[in-house]
């Protein structure tokens, strides 16, 4: 610190000594200037006068000096507690215009301050704050206003607090009005606590929103996946028709020959026998007994390779069914009478096959179906085999087991369902595991004995549902208990087969 | 009175097999077969001319270069009153409805039924009488 004598004479710069307008000037005859000292800083002049001429004493000089340092001190006070005003006046602003609303309670728990958002935030009334609240007084208020629902017990809200009033916590709740707040608590160094309030609606509106969007994506992503699996077991299916088609115009021409000749064998043999009579007639008995073995050997194995070739081409002849593309007429038709005929053209069928053959057959057609463009044809095989799939399946289980009660039974049922009709045809039979679901509409897929199905009913029905009709096809099935084949077909069904 | 006729196809067995139906009519002269293995073959033949009188021609539709619907084409411009049947493993309406407009005879589809064919050709030969 500079001492006293160090510093410059200042006494100018008081306003006391110096000459204003409309006063009279003081008449001096002497003065002593003394600073007002605010650590180093000087902050102001004393000074001391007299009208005579004659040196001030020490003491007096020692008493001002005094003077200046309460003054000093009384300057600086002021002016702190002017500072301290306006920080408290910017905090008053900020605290009023937090987003948040913030209450506190002091060590006593009386409530000791809250901003203006905490008023509105809780729809506190002025009222509420004119006489003195404490938290527990603020819980039953709270409570008997049904902020914690409308059966609360304030006593047990407050023993559900009081034991938490140290930590840090926060939590969500509903108000009454449906506004959604979050409270957290936090503890003070000294004592009570702080809660700060905010609304959170819009939040967990726009994250309901967003899970319903993200909902809404996942079940569209999960449509998408449906469908586009769909596309791929249809081009599947579209791709091994091609095939089994293409291999069936490989075969057919070799077949052919194969059957020609061995046709052309039989009648060849037939005329060697004529031809040779005379001459194996002079034969001994033995050698004429060896060559009417041969030749009827040869007569056999011909009518083998001819029955062999014949089935053979028929497999060649339904292989070539998937090549057919949309060849078939199409034309309006009364779906209930075109499925009651191939019902009944199937029963019989079966019946001549075996006369053993018996099924109680249902028919549930919806008269209300009214009438829709197709290929009669082409849908007739697909019901003819969807028919006598089930046929087959019940009198499997009919024959396999000894259900003393079973009865086979097939419903065949249509339904119009406005944009598209429905048909289904359900057996009771045996079933279909769900192991093979995926293998039944393939070509060749079939579980029949060798000889008994050439497995392309099903994937030709498919073609023609999927690939002419625009239409699906699908099955349920419960091993032992029933197989349930759907069939629907659009109205609009545009034909999308191709052609070859 | 002996008549030929012309089978055209790119499989050579197809001429064993004709052959061996029509035998007994090649012994008693009254059919002479002959044979093309493609559509150009059968052209050059026509060309060059067949004896005795050819009364119709066979010719498969699926043969690799010209293929027999072209063949019906090319023949029915050099001589339109020749009766020319087509022969074909795939009997779709297409090939059926093309064979028709370009003016073939008959639509046989594979295997042939001979004894049909048979009666067919004595129809012809005897018109040729």
């Amino acid at each position: 610190m500079e001492t006293l004598a160090e510093l410059p004479f200042i006494g100018d710069q008081i306003g006391l000594l110096k000459p204003r307008p409309g006063r009279p000037r003081p008449s001096v005859a002497c003065g002593r200037y003394l600073p007002l000292l605010r650590e180093a800083t000087v902050i102001g002049t004393i000074g001391l006068a007299r009208k005579r001429v004659e040196p001030f004493t020490e003491r007096q000089i020692e008493l001002v000096r005094t003077f200046a340092d309460q003054a000093v001190i009384a300057i600086e006070n002021a002016r702190l507690l002017d500072e301290i005003r306006q920080r408290q006046a910017e905090l008053r602003v900020t605290f009023d215009n937090m987003g948040d609303g913030v209450v506190m309670f002091d060590e006593n728990l009386h409530l000791a301050a809250w901003n203006k958002n905490f008023q509105e935030l809780l729809d506190l009334a002025d009222d509420f704050f004119a006489e003195p609240h404490d938290f527990e007084t603020y819980i039953r208020f709270l409570t008997g206003r049904g902020e914690f629902g409308a059966d609360a017990d304030p006593e047990a809200e407050l023993e559900r607090l009081r034991p938490r009033f140290g930590d840090h916590y926060s939590f969500e709740r509903a108000r009454p009005d449906g506004r959604i707040i979050e409270v957290r608590h936090n503890p003070m160094p000294d004592g009570g606590f702080v809660l700060i309030y905010s609304d959170i609606t819009e939040r967990k509106r726009s994250e309901e929103e967003i899970r319903a969007a993200r909902d809404a994506a996942e079940v569209a992503l999960a449509d998408l996946r449906r469908a586009q699996d769909r596309l791929i077991q249809s081009e599947k299916m579209a791709s091994l028709g091609q095939l089994t088609a293409g291999i069936a115009h490989e075969i057919k021409n070799p077949l052919n020959f194969v059957n020609n000749f061995a046709g052309l064998s039989v009648e060849l043999l037939d005329e060697l026998k004529e031809t040779a009579e005379p001459g194996i007639a002079s034969l001994d008995e033995d050698t004429r007994a060896e060559i009417d073995e041969i030749v009827q050997m040869l007569t056999g194995n011909l009518e083998k390779i001819a029955e062999h070739g014949r089935r053979a081409d028929g497999i060649v002849k339904s292989m070539l069914e998937h090549s057919r593309g949309v060849s078939g007429e199409r034309r309006e038709v009364d779906l209930n009478a075109l499925v009651g005929e191939a019902l009944n053209l199937a029963y019989h069928g079966a019946r001549a096959q075996d006369a053993g053959f018996n099924i109680t057959l249902e028919r549930d057609l919806d008269p209300t179906v009214a009438p829709i463009e197709l290929a009669p044809q082409e849908m007739t095989r697909v019901f003819l085999n969807l028919i006598g799939n089930g046929f087959y399946a019940a009198t499997r289980r009919a024959r396999g087991n000894g259900e003393a009660d079973y009865r086979p039974t097939l419903q065949v049922s249509t339904r119009d369902l406005g944009e598209a009709i429905e048909v289904r045809v359900r057996d009771n039979g045996t079933g279909i595991p769900p192991e093979i679901r995926d293998k039944l509409f393939q070509p060749f897929f079939t579980t029949k004995p060798t000889g008994e199905g050439t497995g392309l009913g099903l994937s030709i029905s498919y073609d023609i549902v999927t690939q002419q009709h625009g239409g699906s096809i699908e099955v349920d099935s419960e091993p032992g208990e029933f197989t349930e084949f759907t069939i629907r077909l659009p109205r609009n069904g545009q034909a999308g087969g191709r052609s070859t | 009175m002996s008549v030929s006729i012309l089978v055209v196809d790119d499989e050579t067995d197809v001429a064993e097999l004709f052959r061996q139906h029509f035998r007994r009519e090649a012994r008693q002269g009254t059919h002479v077969l002959h044979f093309a293995s493609s559509g150009e073959d059968a052209l050059d033949k026509l060309t060059a001319g067949i004896e005795p009188q050819l009364i119709v021609i066979l010719s498969d539709i699926n043969m690799p270069a010209m293929d027999g619907l072209e063949l019906l084409r090319e023949i029915k411009a050099r001589r339109p009153d020749l009766p020319v049947m087509m022969v074909t493993a795939y009997g779709d309406d297409e090939r059926r409805r093309l064979a028709g407009e370009y003016g073939a005879a008959e639509f046989i589809t594979k295997p042939v039924d001979f004894d049909l064919l048979r009666t067919q050709l004595r129809d012809l030969s005897d018109a040729a009488d």
